[in-house]
């Protein structure tokens, strides 16, 4: 159940380090996050793949990302992603602009697939408890740069903003 | 007990309708001010104007466990998350999910909406428990024809 209360900003929050994911992982949604994170983990000599429907986002993959990549026409399709290898990942990011695409992917990895790691970007905080309370982590980057915002600008101090 | 017709489109206009004629209490939620207005000018019915897969919104539904909500949207994930939503946070049992890809239908239920509908499933399932071509005709036949 929600409970209603305000909560802090949301990011991936665990006791203790976790380890670190095997085998592929996959990435739903070319953004400009998707795009900069899948390069990031591919430098790093992860096993990457990058999922979208729309081919020209692939352009925001840097020229040495070294992962798969797969076009297909809709994002939710079960059957199309489990094709691109979700079912079978060791952690799946949906990093859409859309937040409920990004839920349906989660709980489509998390709880049909059993994908271990499964992390969920939301616009919206008041959605997270529809994923975590399912074991699917959440990152909410408009509160993130809200929480930086504040503090670069100084007017958290007198607690006028917060 | 009421009924929830979370959508805008032709469906939920024509399921809204259907429901209010047998004397159900409906409770319609309509993403576009525009439709929510043509709804609003032809039943007698309450019509909240808002995105059924968000939090407040449904707030101010003021959803209760005992009713039924169905979810007729243009997106299966938004369809999925009205529902979800509805369940998590407000106890509603009996969760109706209309989709387009029928595969959603078993996917779904078993991710705990009560019941998801494909027309294209429906249809299957229909032809698929008819074992001769007039058995299919039979079962597609109108009462009235």
């Amino acid at each position: 159940m929600l409970d209603g209360q305000a909560t802090g900003p949301r990011s991936v929050a665990h006791e203790g380090p976790r380890p670190s994911p095997k085998g592929l992982v996959a990435i739903v949604g070319c953004t400009s996050l998707g795009a900069s994170f899948a390069t990031r983990l591919s430098a790093a000599g992860r096993d990457v793949c990058v999922v979208t429907d729309t081919e020209s986002a692939l352009n925001r993959l840097d020229h040495d990302f070294q992962g798969f990549t797969y076009v297909i026409d809709d994002l939710s399709n079960a059957g199309a992603l489990e094709s691109c290898g979700l079912a079978d990942a060791g952690a799946v990011f949906s990093l859409m602009l859309s937040d409920n695409a990004n839920i349906l992917v989660a709980h489509l990895a998390r709880r049909i697939w059993k994908v271990p790691v499964v992390v969920a970007r939301l616009a919206d905080a008041d959605k997270a408890d529809l994923l975590e309370d399912f074991g699917i982590d959440v990152i909410c980057p408009i509160e993130l740069c809200e929480r930086e915002l504040l503090e670069l600008s100084g007017f958290d101090e007198g607690g006028e903003l917060a | 007990m009421r009924v929830v017709v979370a959508g805008d489109d032709d469906q939920a206009f024509y399921l809204a309708g259907s429901l209010l004629e047998s004397d159900n209490e409906v409770t319609c939620v309509c993403r576009s001010p525009r439709r929510a207005r043509v709804f609003a000018n032809a039943y007698d019915a309450q019509v909240m104007e808002g995105d059924p897969t968000r939090r407040f919104v449904l707030d101010d539904v003021g959803l209760e466990p005992d009713d039924i909500f169905v979810a007729l949207l243009p997106s299966d994930a938004d369809g999925f998350v009205a529902c979800l939503l509805a369940h998590e946070a407000y106890g509603v049992k009996r969760t109706i999910c209309i989709v387009e890809n029928p595969r959603n239908v078993t996917l779904f239920e078993s991710l705990g909406i009560w019941r998801a509908l494909s027309s294209a499933y429906l249809l299957a399932h229909a032809i698929g428990q008819a074992s001769t071509p007039e058995d299919m005709t039979a079962i597609l036949q109108r009462h009235d024809g």
